[in-house]
């Protein structure tokens, strides 16, 4: 006997509502295996050209004038000329960097990763890598980029990528050093590129322009894992008690990487 | 059913367009100024006009896409965007959703607020799962 057709159609409709609660949580259950990161990566790959587009767009409505661009070329030559003078700064910077105690290489296992996106939403600043778990990189990896500059900590791994949160988004905290001057401080994300300086010892003496070099005890110890993080623009903004605090600005550009580096620390 | 897929389409274009806006918002003003969700405003504007069963798919795959390029942990966005979409079922009883009437306009706040205020609730919930599981 046939079934009447609201009937039939209330049984369709239960069954799609079903299967998509079901594949949906499927999806959410089952987010580290191979095929859900195939899906991620197809949508990556789907929606590049869609951000690659909206980045171009802005670069079109911010570009810079004629006159800057010119300005620019001949900061260019003078650039160029004083490339010479760059020879003798390093071997003074070498000295300078032995002297701090900063590490000219980094012994710690490092993997270089592709950036695939970047976005940015509520201040929140995230970078999408195509290195993942299969590759050894884990929650917790330290991310820094060419320059060897603090970019993240990576949150999330799955086969053949990995999301990285930019230091400075407000739910990053980690313990750092002051240099040149000396004195360990604890780093506090701001969002927007902004780092909290706080439970800076009284005594200990902050100006602007002084840098933050990211310094995890659990890590660096006995591996020397060191790199610069931020570059302090408020020295003293409010002291309670024995603890003065200060801001800081992040130093890499998280939204214009191409390639970074990930400190696996196995 | 013709309607629905004609919605569909707008649906697909407002969170491409809005997904285009985000990364055009962000390199325009740069870092310190917060780029709002808006795939998540063109979803709460969208979900109330779909029934249950669409809703449930379009609410799932912009979850997806929010969670693949978000910062939470995937799946937050994933459960947030079904809870929501069976909300608006609640909603849809309460108030009428005339398309651009005050009905739908009061229901798409009322979404895009609670799928706001669920997030860090499902972040933390999937946070709990992972620590439960491992």
């Amino acid at each position: 006997m046939a079934l009447p057709s609201f009937i039939l159609k209330r049984r369709v409709r239960t069954v799609v509502v079903v299967t998509a609660t079901a594949f949906f949580l499927l999806l959410v259950l089952a987010r580290s295996t191979r095929p859900v990161s195939s899906l991620r990566m197809a949508v990556v790959r789907l929606l590049a050209p869609v951000a690659s587009a909206g980045r171009s767009a802005a670069g079109y409505l911010t570009g810079v004038p004629r006159d800057q661009v010119r300005r620019l070329e001949e900061d260019s030559k003078m650039l160029a000329a004083s490339l010479a003078e760059q020879e003798i700064l390093k071997k003074e910077n070498q000295s300078l960097k032995r002297l701090l105690g900063v590490q000219e290489d980094i012994p710690v296992e490092s993997k270089g990763a592709r950036v695939l996106a970047y976005t940015h939403v509520l201040g929140v600043e995230t970078l999408l890598i195509d290195a993942g778990a299969d590759r050894g990189v884990a929650a917790g990896d330290i991310v820094i980029d060419e320059h060897r500059l603090l970019v993240g900590q990576v949150t999330e791994t799955t086969v053949g990528s990995a999301k990285v949160s930019v230091a400075s988004n407000p739910d990053a905290t980690f313990s750092a050093e002051l240099v040149p001057l000396g004195g360990k401080i604890l780093i506090k994300g701001l969002g927007g590129r902004g780092l909290a300086l706080e439970l800076i010892p009284y005594d200990t003496p902050l100006r602007d322009g002084d840098f933050v070099l990211w310094a995890d005890e659990s890590r660096s110890q006995g591996i020397g894992t060191r790199v610069f993080a931020g570059r302090v623009v408020k020295g003293i903004s409010s002291a309670v008690g024995a603890f003065k605090t200060g801001r800081a600005v992040l130093l890499a550009d998280p939204s214009n990487l191409g390639i970074v580096l990930v400190l696996t620390d196995r | 059913m013709r309607n629905n897929f004609l919605k569909l389409l707008f649906v697909t274009t407002a969170v491409l367009a809005a997904f285009f806006s985000e990364y055009l918002y962000a390199a325009a003003f740069g870092p310190r100024v917060p780029v709002p969700p808006l795939a998540l405003i063109a979803t709460a504007w969208w979900l109330p006009m779909f029934p249950l069963s669409w809703r449930l798919w379009i609410g799932g795959t912009v979850g997806m896409l929010m969670d693949t390029f978000g910062a939470g942990p995937f799946g937050v966005s994933i459960l947030v965007m079904l809870i929501a979409a069976l909300l608006t079922e609640l909603f849809r009883s309460i108030i009428a959703a005339r398309n651009g009437g005050i009905g739908h306009i009061s229901i798409a706040l009322a979404l895009l607020v609670s799928a706001l205020l669920l997030m860090p609730i499902g972040e933390a919930a999937i946070g709990y799962a992972q620590r439960l599981l491992l």
